[in-house]
């Protein structure tokens, strides 16, 4: 309960002149003042003493109501406050207090969407209510976090959108956003955000590496190239930091400055499986078979299933022409992970190359499709849009 | 190419209405190639579905060349974000689309790319026909070794060019040896496709120099166009590129086309004195300008091979002759020529530097 009587302080705190400079008046009456503070002290009994006073005289002073409904909640008389905070919203339904107070009932009560539901609209009858504002941000990235949890991504992004509505200048919130944002491949609004963050916090390491990821969504490599640089700046012992910046290098095609941050990355965590596959891709691109083939045996002693492994193994019998063997591991490439285009290509060549034409066409056919996915993934409308606009969208482009 | 789109389309460009939008060339709808058979009485025929190259593709460059060196010419196309298309000639009058199983038609990732000017030529001296497909910005350029079986491996990032041309958006390209020394290098008109990439992406420039790749002993490209003189460090809109010796002093010119803009004429005055031979064909059973004749000479230093096309690249045509450079050798020892009337014919012990004028003999047994 101690939500409501914060917003309580609140009340007190916030609009004095409404409680003690004003003329009394008859919503306003003298008692109601005290009986906010014995309620903000814990004297439960004076506090209803005094509220009672008012209600004698006017049994419908929506202030008065109010008030009584926060001490029934103090007693834990929840569904007696629940009662009185919507008769107080039938009688004066423009007054934000009493959506305050059932939002933050609600809110105690577990129920979140009802919460969130009485605090928006408290919020749209006195936008600046910091009553309102806070418990709401906190209950949307708190409803957002379970949803991540479920691995509802778009939930999550769903709270986090309203949260940002409330709290637009939070580099936590901007933060969360950009992390859901980022595993939803949303990556322009996952820079914007980390950027946001990044005016208040430039050195956050954290916030560089996401932003970083977001600008390799975006296929902007150089400006990823940047970020990784300074996260490693500021983390020299981070392995992931070191793999990272590898990965950019090689999309430059900077292989020795590639490989270094691989091995780097090995150093700082011998047990690692990716950056051993990096390397076997270096040298695999670079001709050098037998190395290439070293490194992703590495790998598989730690990961036996490893699909990138298994599919650079694959390629190199692929390129020495053993073809049998080959594929051998392009399957088993296939059975760890059949998401993979650049495996069902390489299936598809080397089923053309015995003669199999019909499953080499079916491997082509597969990896074309996944290719299609992947570009209709990255064409989706990457600035995310509220569900009333995403829906009016589609009324226009059906 | 037929394209539809309209200024609510989010894909096409800014969508501001008045305002020139680019479309994603994903959206155009793909055309198939037109093939035009001369019937020999003044009149064409398109002929595409006749002869099996009525595939749908986004075509931009065309390359010839015999690939798997069975006598008939095959067509190459570069594709814009479609697989690039390799048309087998069967020798009956039909071809057949191989792209995919060769391995010619997509990267090594197994990806599309943009595709637009090719070149068909052997590079690396082995007397296989290899290919180049030049491509936007952040894709890098293509090439792909012929393995003499009738496959192609995705080399760019062996040879050095994935890495040079990666920031680079290439039209016109050709496999040409600008310095004589025995190994076809590149050449490459580059701009971006768009006039507001910078604006998105800073790092990419829509104007460009062109590009100058030396061939290192058929194992490497390096990217030389700094080195190469003032023309290669102007920034145009290039697009097509056709090379061919203009002055006949036995050093390859090339001439860059631009879009709004003159033609550059690119005069080699490449110092050295690396030795060459320029070999003009004219076909007597043969065609006349003896189009799809492949030529093998030979020296103490080894072997080249050549087709005899004006063809490749992107919306050019270029010299006809056809040119070797030939290092420190100052003979050629053979050179054969197969002509596409089935003719083989044999000259031994040339002197090198000089224009050969080769006219097909009736006579040469086939």
């Amino acid at each position: 309960m101690i939500l409501l009587v914060l917003a309580c302080a609140t009340i007190l705190a916030a609009d004095p002149s409404a409680w003690a400079q004003s003329p009394a008046t008859s919503e306003n009456p003298p008692h109601l003042r005290s009986a906010a503070q014995f309620l903000v002290q814990g004297d439960l009994k004076h506090a209803e003493d005094d509220v009672q006073l008012v209600l004698a005289d006017d049994p419908e002073n929506y202030r008065a109501l109010n008030l009584l409904g926060i001490i029934r909640a103090q007693q834990s008389r929840r569904e007696d406050a629940k009662a009185l905070f919507e008769k107080v919203i039938r009688v004066k339904p423009q007054y934000a207090g009493a959506h305050v107070s059932l939002g933050l009932l609600y809110y105690e009560m577990g129920h979140a969407d009802q919460a969130i539901s009485e605090l928006e609209s408290a919020l749209e009858i006195e936008p600046g209510r910091e009553d309102a504002s806070k418990p709401l941000v906190q209950l949307l990235r708190e409803q957002a976090r379970a949803a991540l949890k479920r691995k509802d991504l778009e939930k999550s992004l769903s709270y986090l959108m309203r949260a940002k509505k409330v709290a637009s200048n939070d580099p936590e919130l901007e933060y969360e956003f950009g992390i859901v944002a980022l595993r939803m491949s949303l990556y322009e609004d996952a820079r914007l955000a980390f950027e946001q963050v990044l005016t208040s916090r430039p050195a956050d390491a954290n916030s560089i590496y996401a932003l970083g990821r977001a600008q390799m969504g975006l296929g902007k490599i150089p400006a990823t190239r940047e970020l990784f640089e300074r996260y490693v700046q500021l983390r020299p012992r981070d392995p992931t930091g070191h793999f990272g910046l590898g990965l950019v290098l090689r999309m430059l095609e900077m292989t020795e400055e590639a490989r270094s941050e691989f091995q780097r990355s090995i150093e700082l965590q011998p047990d690692q499986t990716e950056a051993y596959v990096q390397l076997g891709f270096l040298d695999l691109d670079g001709g050098e078979l037998d190395r290439s083939a070293s490194r992703f045996q590495s790998a598989l002693e730690r990961a036996p299933q490893n699909a990138g492994a298994l599919l650079g193994l694959g390629r190199i019998r692929f390129q020495r022409k053993d073809y049998s063997k080959a594929l051998d591991f392009l399957l088993a490439a296939l059975a760890a992970d059949s998401s993979i285009r650049e495996v069902h290509y390489y299936l598809g060549l080397t089923y053309a190359r015995i003669g199999k034409s019909r499953e080499s066409a079916e491997q082509m056919e597969i990896a074309s499709q996944l290719e299609r996915e992947d570009l209709d993934r990255h064409r989706i409308i990457l600035k995310l849009l509220d569900p009333v606009d995403a829906h009016a969208l589609e009324k226009a482009n059906p | 190419m037929l394209m539809e789109w309209d200024f609510q389309d989010v894909n096409c460009g800014e969508h501001k209405e008045g305002s020139r939008a680019y479309c994603q060339s994903d959206l155009f709808k793909p055309a198939t190639p037109l093939v035009y058979h001369n019937e020999g009485n003044g009149k064409f025929k398109e002929v595409s579905a006749n002869v099996g190259m009525n595939k749908p593709g986004k075509g931009l460059g065309v390359a010839v060349a015999d690939y798997d060196r069975d006598g008939w010419m095959d067509i190459l196309i570069a594709n814009d974000a479609v697989p690039q298309s390799l048309f087998h000639n069967k020798g009956d009058g039909t071809f057949e689309e191989i792209g995919m199983i060769s391995g010619l038609a997509l990267d090594g990732s197994g990806a599309t790319y943009s595709g637009m000017g090719v070149d068909f030529e052997d590079y690396n001296n082995d007397g296989w026909p290899d290919v180049v497909i030049t491509d936007l910005a952040n894709q890098k350029y293509a090439l792909y070794v012929n393995g003499g079986d009738g496959s192609f491996s995705y080399s760019a990032t062996m040879t050095g060019i994935a890495g040079a041309t990666l920031l680079h958006s290439g039209w016109g390209v050709k496999f040409f040896d600008f310095d004589n020394d025995g190994w076809k290098d590149i050449v490459v008109a580059q701009a971006h496709v768009m006039d507001t990439i910078e604006t998105s992406e800073p790092h990419l420039h829509y104007r460009e120099p062109p590009l100058l790749l030396h061939n290192v002993a058929g194992k490497k490209f390096v990217d030389v166009s700094r080195a190469s003189g003032k023309a290669f460090e102007e920034r145009w809109v290039g697009r097509g590129v056709a090379t061919g010796d203009l002055n006949n002093d036995g050093k390859i010119d090339v001439i860059v086309a631009s879009n709004d803009g003159p033609a550059w004429i690119l005069l080699n005055e490449t110092p050295g004195g690396n030795h060459w031979i320029t070999l003009d064909l004219e076909g007597v059973k043969s065609n006349r300008d003896a189009i799809g004749a492949n030529i093998e000479i030979s020296t103490k230093g080894g072997s080249q091979f050549a087709t005899v096309t004006t063809g490749g690249s992107y919306q050019s045509s270029s010299d006809r002759r056809v040119h070797f450079g030939l290092g420190s050798e100052s003979t050629v020892e053979r050179i054969e020529v197969h002509w596409p009337s089935g003719i083989t014919q044999i000259l031994t012990n040339i002197l090198a530097d000089r224009k050969v004028k080769i006219r097909e003999q009736a006579g040469a047994p086939k």
